[in-house]
This record gives structure tokens, sequence and C-alpha cells, in this order.
């Protein structure tokens, strides 16, 4: 139920913050839960601040004998054993930068782009 | 009364351990040690300044849950409790956040067949200390 939870709370953000990639883990026995953000540059941003509070608050009020963490990157090297939930996806301004940079062939592109939208699920290293 | 003091001298030893822990190349053993050693800083600062021992702190923090709370759970709970209280809201995601990770670290290093490396130790024992200093300036 918490990783439901987790799951919404992880499209709210990607919706709101489109400049940053998001991705969820959780460990073995699904009881710490942890977000974490590719782009130290928004976790400095009051708006980020707000939601991560909000849903800090929330998922206590809502699982009081689960914890969960917002991390970085660079953290997350640092935790082995967790399970990935949901991966990095490319951010919109990664996709657009994408798009920008190889637009002498627009229609091949478009093309791939599409395909990529359909799977849903473009892990964050393949656009890196 | 107890020498409330003896958490403080006990989170130093602790962080002093997990430093010469790491110089051994004993990393699983360092990191464990880094978790407790700011667990004895929190639980110094809680009895120190706001609770008049264990005893009123579990009352306080554990008869509102249905799910029974270990020690541990019930220490970070009044800890951030604490910094709740502080409205300072960067610090207390800063000490939600770092608190959870060490305590993942910790449970890798001492519950999983996987075995900690150097960076992850040293990385831990950074934490540790800046977690601390976090928790110290809370009570200034």
């Amino acid at each position: 139920m918490s990783t439901e939870f987790m799951m919404d709370q992880l499209d709210i953000l990607r919706q709101e913050f489109k400049t940053a990639a998001f991705a969820y883990f959780v460990n073995n026995d699904r009881s710490n839960h942890f977000i974490v953000i590719d782009n130290n540059v928004v976790t400095e941003e009051e708006r980020f601040i707000d939601i991560q509070f909000e849903v800090t608050d929330r998922f206590y009020y809502c699982f009081p004998g689960e914890t969960l963490s917002f991390i970085t990157k660079d953290r997350l090297a640092l935790l082995k054993t967790l399970e990935e939930v949901d991966g990095f996806r490319v951010s919109h301004y990664e996709w657009t930068q994408l798009i920008s940079e190889t637009d002498n062939n627009f229609e091949k592109n478009l093309a791939t782009a599409g395909d990529a939208l359909q799977c849903g699920d473009i892990k964050y290293a393949l656009a890196a | 009364m107890e020498h409330v003091e003896n958490y403080q001298i006990k989170s130093q030893r602790l962080i002093k351990a997990s430093e010469m822990l790491i110089a051994g190349n004993f990393y699983d053993s360092s990191l464990h040690c880094s978790y407790y050693g700011v667990l004895q800083t929190a639980t110094y600062l809680l009895l120190r300044y706001d609770y008049n021992g264990f005893d009123e702190l579990k009352k306080t923090f554990a008869i509102s849950n249905t799910k029974s709370k270990g020690s541990h759970q019930v220490i970070w709970s009044a800890i951030k409790h604490r910094a709740k209280r502080t409205r300072d809201r960067k610090a207390l995601l800063k000490i939600n956040n770092d608190i959870i990770t060490l305590k993942q670290m910790r449970e890798d290093a001492d519950y999983s067949a996987n075995m900690a490396d150097e960076d992850t130790a040293r990385g831990a024992s950074r934490l540790a200390k800046d977690l601390i200093t976090t928790l110290e300036e809370f009570y200034r």
C-alpha cells in the first residue's frame, strides 16, 4: 500500500519538476522508502522543499511504522541492498535537449520519440 | 539519576572507533559505529534537555502508535518532534533524510550478506559527523 502511495507521489514530482529526474527505491522488507533525485539545483528550490515536506508529512501520517527519505544520486551509491521499484526517466528538459541536438533529422527523431514515449520507461542512463 | 553526559562520551568514542575501524579495513563494523555514534548523541541531547529519562521518552512516543516501536524509532521520532518545533523546515528534512539513509546503511552492514567497501564506510562516517553537528545546532 505504501508502494502505491509512493508511485503516486513520484508522478506528482515528475509533473511538477520537469528539469529533474526521479527514481524510487525500497529496502528488502519494504519499510524504508527512498525517492532519489538527480538534480542538486532542484533540491534547493523552495517549491521542492514545500512538496518534499508535504509528501513526508503525509507519508508518516499514513504509514507511521515506515520511513521515507529523499536522497541524491550520490547518496544512492552508498546504499547497496535497495530494490529499484521505478527507475530514472528522461526529464522533459533532457528530452527536449536530446531532440534539439539532433534536429537535422527531425522526422527520424519524431519516430524515435514516439516509440520511446509509448514504452514509457526510458532509463535516465540511456539519455546520458 | 542517570549520568546523561556518558551518552555523549559514548558517541565520541563510537565516532573515533568508526575512523579506527576504517583505518583497519573493518568497513562493516565502522558503519555500525557511525550509526550508533549519532544515536548516542541524539539520546544525550534528548535526555539532557527534553526528557527526564528513557521512560518518559518511551511513554511520549510509543503509546500513540498502535505498532510497537523499537527504542531507535522512539529516539528518532523524538528528534523529529523536536526539530518540528524549531520550524526550520530545511533542517528537519535534512535530519529525516540523513537519519534514514544512515539507518539503512547500518542495516545493510549488519543484516545483509553484502560486505561494505571503504567508500561506503567513509561516506557513513562523514554523514554521521554531519548529522551530529546538525543535531547539536538544534540544541544551541
